[in-house]
């Protein structure tokens, strides 16, 4: 019989994974969720487009478009990002245990660590092109024919910057969620709880003690000048809510991270021994 | 003669319950049948040899090695599971392509083999359409096809005749025969004697996780036989089907069940009953869409055995 490599393996588990996902309802679903801000913001240009001062929604257009477009791509950073890799990270291996069909995958000659590495890349192509194409529209919704927009420049190469972190936040919380979805029974319920409980707690805590959350990282690498004016900038200091740390410890901080989550997951498939009763 | 498996005091507990214990085993090349009731640790002594469980204490070898997280001893070996799980939006050529890739062939190989895997099980009519889709037995049938398209030497069975039609099982147990003859050794679990039987004379039987006795068929044959044999049948015309069966001596009783058309059997002679099935089946035109045997008359042998 001939030998396995790691490449063809991972590309059989790969193809493998994204045929079983793509057709999902948990795809159907997650599509529906992260098209919800395009719906955002055909609104927001349907209602500035006969803005008057004294009309009813017209504080809400205050708000510029590069404001509008930051506060979406925050949205899919701390919402809408973190739910597509708790739903898709988390049950790369779980759903293959609960399905049984791991059996077949154990009991051919390849390693544990090229189902895993196959499985991530499946998760990460089929999660960016959840997220990917509504945040294209938005920006396009956004910034076609808008006179209200002081410099394409600036909006763009934040946009580009943003969305960089949106793509890292991907890359963690998906190992994150992997590792759980590899080692517990309930991964979405430990998820839920770090995603939501953890994550966003530790956030508006003032002080230092955010540094040890993945959110904090993200959000100092996200680009937000068009989002927090000076003014804000220092309000969000005297609060101590404000996420310096430089975006060159947040990428080395998110990498690490990354690279500690998945080793732990390649540690965890080798020695857990899975039950199919 | 090399052995293909050697257990010395293997156990395996799932928490409190005991799956296999204290198993002191060794077994021969050759078609080893494995029986018991549901229950009795068949499917966990299998799983422990193919290396997806790992012993809670004692040790296994099989083909002279390691089981567990072995790519050189999976390359070896071609498991059918009992469980009836599948990636269900494929077909039943790319459920066995892509297994075929994984056991390390190229894209034009793969192809090759699944092709010659669904041919042995006769699947190569259905080979496109969605697994999903399949009945029990050709589901049952693309699992046996995906544990042999590497041809393996030895292979392991857990239920391969479950849910099978008169035909496919037929088919399956020549197929067990011929890889035999070819050189190959097979294991292959049970809860119906006359099963392994036509595969075997040699068999395991196993009972609370211990090996009760091992040997000759013949001999277990004679104590099944005294308690009769309940076959349930799910067809589309049960009531043609029973007033067939009922005119055979060997047939004790019958029950229909209307509501999911089915009928249960009982016969004394368990291997006219089946032998004669296939033939009622043509001449009357009628699908069967499930066929097994409870284990009651085997569990009643079983209290005999173990006291």
């Amino acid at each position: 019989m001939p030998k396995t490599n790691f490449i063809n393996t991972s590309r059989t588990i790969f193809s493998i994974t994204i045929r079983q996902s793509i057709r999902s309802k948990k795809t159907f679903f997650m599509l529906i969720i992260t098209f919800l801000p395009v719906v955002l913001a055909i609104s927001y240009r349907i209602i500035g487009r006969d803005m008057e001062p004294n009309k009813p929604f017209s504080r809400l257009i205050m708000i510029g478009p590069e404001n509008a477009l930051s506060m979406m791509m925050m949205f899919y950073l701390l919402f809408l990002g973190l739910l597509v890799s708790l739903f898709y990270g988390a049950s790369l291996i779980a759903d293959e245990v609960d399905n049984k069909t791991i059996i077949y995958l154990f009991t051919r000659p390849i390693k544990k660590i090229s189902i895993l590495a196959g499985k991530f890349a499946a998760y990460l192509v089929q999660s960016l092109l959840i997220i990917i194409p509504p945040i294209l529209l938005c920006l396009l919704i956004i910034i076609v024919n808008n006179s209200m927009i002081i410099d394409y420049g600036i909006l763009i190469r934040s946009f580009v910057g943003q969305v960089g972190v949106i793509v890292l936040a991907l890359v963690v919380y998906g190992t994150i969620f992997n590792l759980l979805g590899v080692w517990i029974k309930r991964p979405i319920l430990f998820g839920l709880l770090f995603a939501f409980g953890w994550e966003k707690m530790l956030l508006i805590v003032p002080g230092s003690i955010k540094k040890i959350c993945i959110a904090h990282y993200l959000l100092s690498a996200f680009p937000r000048h068009a989002l927090l004016p000076e003014q804000n900038m220092q309000m969000g200091f005297r609060r101590g809510i404000i996420h310096n740390s430089s975006l060159l410890t947040s990428i080395i901080v998110i990498s690490i991270i990354t690279i500690i989550f998945f080793i732990a997951s390649i540690m965890v498939i080798n020695r857990k021994e899975y039950k199919f009763e | 003669m090399n052995l293909i498996a050697e257990a010395k005091e293997l156990s395996k507990w799932y928490g409190q319950v005991i799956g296999v214990n204290k198993i002191t085993i060794d077994i021969n090349p050759g078609v080893t049948g494995l029986l018991g009731p549901n229950g009795a640790g068949k499917s966990t002594f299998l799983k422990l040899m193919v290396g997806l469980l790992k012993p809670s204490s004692g040790s296994i070898q099989v083909l002279g090695m390691p089981v567990w997280n072995n790519p050189d001893f999976s390359c070896r070996i071609g498991y059918c599971p009992e469980q009836d799980a599948f990636y269900r939006n494929m077909t039943g050529v790319q459920f066995v392509t892509n297994l075929a890739l994984l056991s390390g062939y190229s894209r034009y190989e793969a192809r090759e083999k699944a092709m010659k895997a669904l041919e042995t099980v006769r699947l190569v009519d259905n080979k496109d359409r969605k697994v999903g889709a399949y009945s029990k037995g050709m589901r049952q049938r693309i699992k046996l096809a995906q544990s042999l398209l590497h041809d393996p030497e030895l292979l392991f069975l857990d239920e391969p005749l479950n849910g099978m039609d008169p035909i496919s099982r037929r088919n399956t147990i020549r197929l067990v025969k011929e890889l035999e003859e070819k050189g190959k050794s097979i294991i292959v679990s049970s809860h119906i004697l006359h099963e392994i039987e036509s595969m075997t004379n040699k068999i395991l039987l196993i009972s609370n996780g211990r090996i009760r006795a091992e040997g000759d068929v013949h001999e277990i044959r004679e104590l099944i036989d005294e308690h009769p044999h309940n076959v349930h049948i799910i067809c589309n015309k049960p009531r043609l089907m029973a007033a067939i069966l009922v005119e055979y001596e060997d047939v004790a009783s019958i029950r229909i069940n209307a509501e999911d058309n089915s009928l249960v059997a009982e016969t004394l002679k368990p291997d006219d009953f089946y032998s004669r099935l296939p033939e009622i089946v043509i001449e009357n035109d009628i699908e069967i869409s499930n066929l097994y045997s409870p284990d009651d008359n085997l569990q009643a042998v079983f209290k005999y055995l173990v006291g």
